[in-house]
């Protein structure tokens, strides 16, 4: 893919997810109706699913990534696995900060060690150290080869994340939308949620598309200043 | 309406305070005693609808500040790649 093609496929792909946010947000506040036990403070429910689901895709990238870079030792693998980590951590990080806010309103408490929530912290600093093992060693391909190894390995959690609500006593409820008997969210509110998740999505991709075409640029400066050197 | 200034300018009364000289005893005893003495009540549900606002409100703000900052750094960092090649 060349780097007009990333380009362009970052703008198109930026300006229909944020449309698709402006939707969700109008649908948030001016149309969604409003949950009968919890009130307003229902609506971070909408961004911090969204984020939480964004910033999981996210690290399932990495993971896929990662997996590919061990075999292949291609590195346009390993940049587009960073991008997804850092893109990953961003969106995490709304759905962590959003959570909170909520739970303060919903269960009385800002944070409890609660299993869903301590993977999911969990999952935030595995995949900081996916982005600082890189720079921890001196040899350049070693650290790639660290991280993809933590790419994968971090990826375990993934599943556990979603899991922990079944498996263990939990404050967090059970699936309201991925369960056998179909969703138990109100129509309107299960549209605004999915419209919010599909925005996101869609944002998440322009943003590593434009992260991922930040890091070609700099192997090809990183080349060419190579290649003045030798000639120098 | 008397502004402040012209307060002070009121002639002493037969305790021998002027206008404004009179008022701030009032005022601190109005700032020593508790507000709900006061203050009218706020209804409990208004007061727990604008702790809900308040955090529904610093929720969005917070997830914008953080997709602004990722998107700013990137931008930055396609900005000095694209000066170095130039």
């Amino acid at each position: 893919m060349s780097l007009r093609a990333i380009r362009r496929g970052a703008l198109i792909l930026g300006f229909l997810g944020i449309g698709l946010t402006l939707v969700f947000h109008w649908m948030v506040f001016f149309w969604v109706s409003t949950e009968a036990t919890l009130g307003i403070s229902q609506r971070i429910f909408y961004i911090h699913v969204a984020g939480m689901w964004t910033g999981l895709l996210a690290f399932i990238m990495v993971a896929v990534c990662s997996v590919m870079y061990l075999w292949l030792r291609d590195d346009r693998l390993d940049q587009i696995g960073q991008a997804a980590a850092e893109g990953g951590l961003v969106f995490f990080a709304v759905g962590l900060t959003a959570g909170p806010l909520w739970a303060r309103l919903a269960w009385g408490t800002w944070w409890t060690w609660e299993p869903r929530l301590t993977l999911s912290l969990l999952a935030f600093f595995i995949y900081i150290g996916y982005l600082m093992v890189r720079g921890a060693t001196e040899n350049r391909e070693r650290g790639k080869m660290f991280a993809a190894v933590i790419g994968v390995v971090g990826a375990i959690n993934i599943p556990l994340i979603h899991v922990s609500v079944l498996w263990f006593r939990s404050l967090h409820p059970e699936p309201v939308v991925a369960r056998q008997e179909g969703p138990a969210l109100p129509a309107d509110m299960l549209v605004t949620m999915l419209t919010a998740v599909l925005a996101w999505t869609v944002l998440l991709f322009a943003l590593i598309l434009l992260r991922y075409g930040a890091a070609r640029l700099e192997t090809r400066a990183e080349a060419r200043a190579l290649q003045r050197g030798a000639t120098a | 309406m008397k502004s402040i200034l012209q307060l002070w300018r009121l002639p002493a009364n037969r305790s021998g305070l002027s206008g404004l000289a009179a008022i701030v005893p009032v005022i601190g005893l109005a700032l020593i005693l508790p507000t709900e003495l006061f203050a009218q009540e706020v209804p409990v549900a208004t007061r727990l609808e604008m702790r809900h606002f308040w955090h529904v409100f610093i929720a969005y703000a917070l997830a914008w500040l953080i997709l602004a900052g990722w998107v700013l750094s990137i931008l930055k960092r396609l900005r000095r790649v694209e000066e170095k090649l130039d």
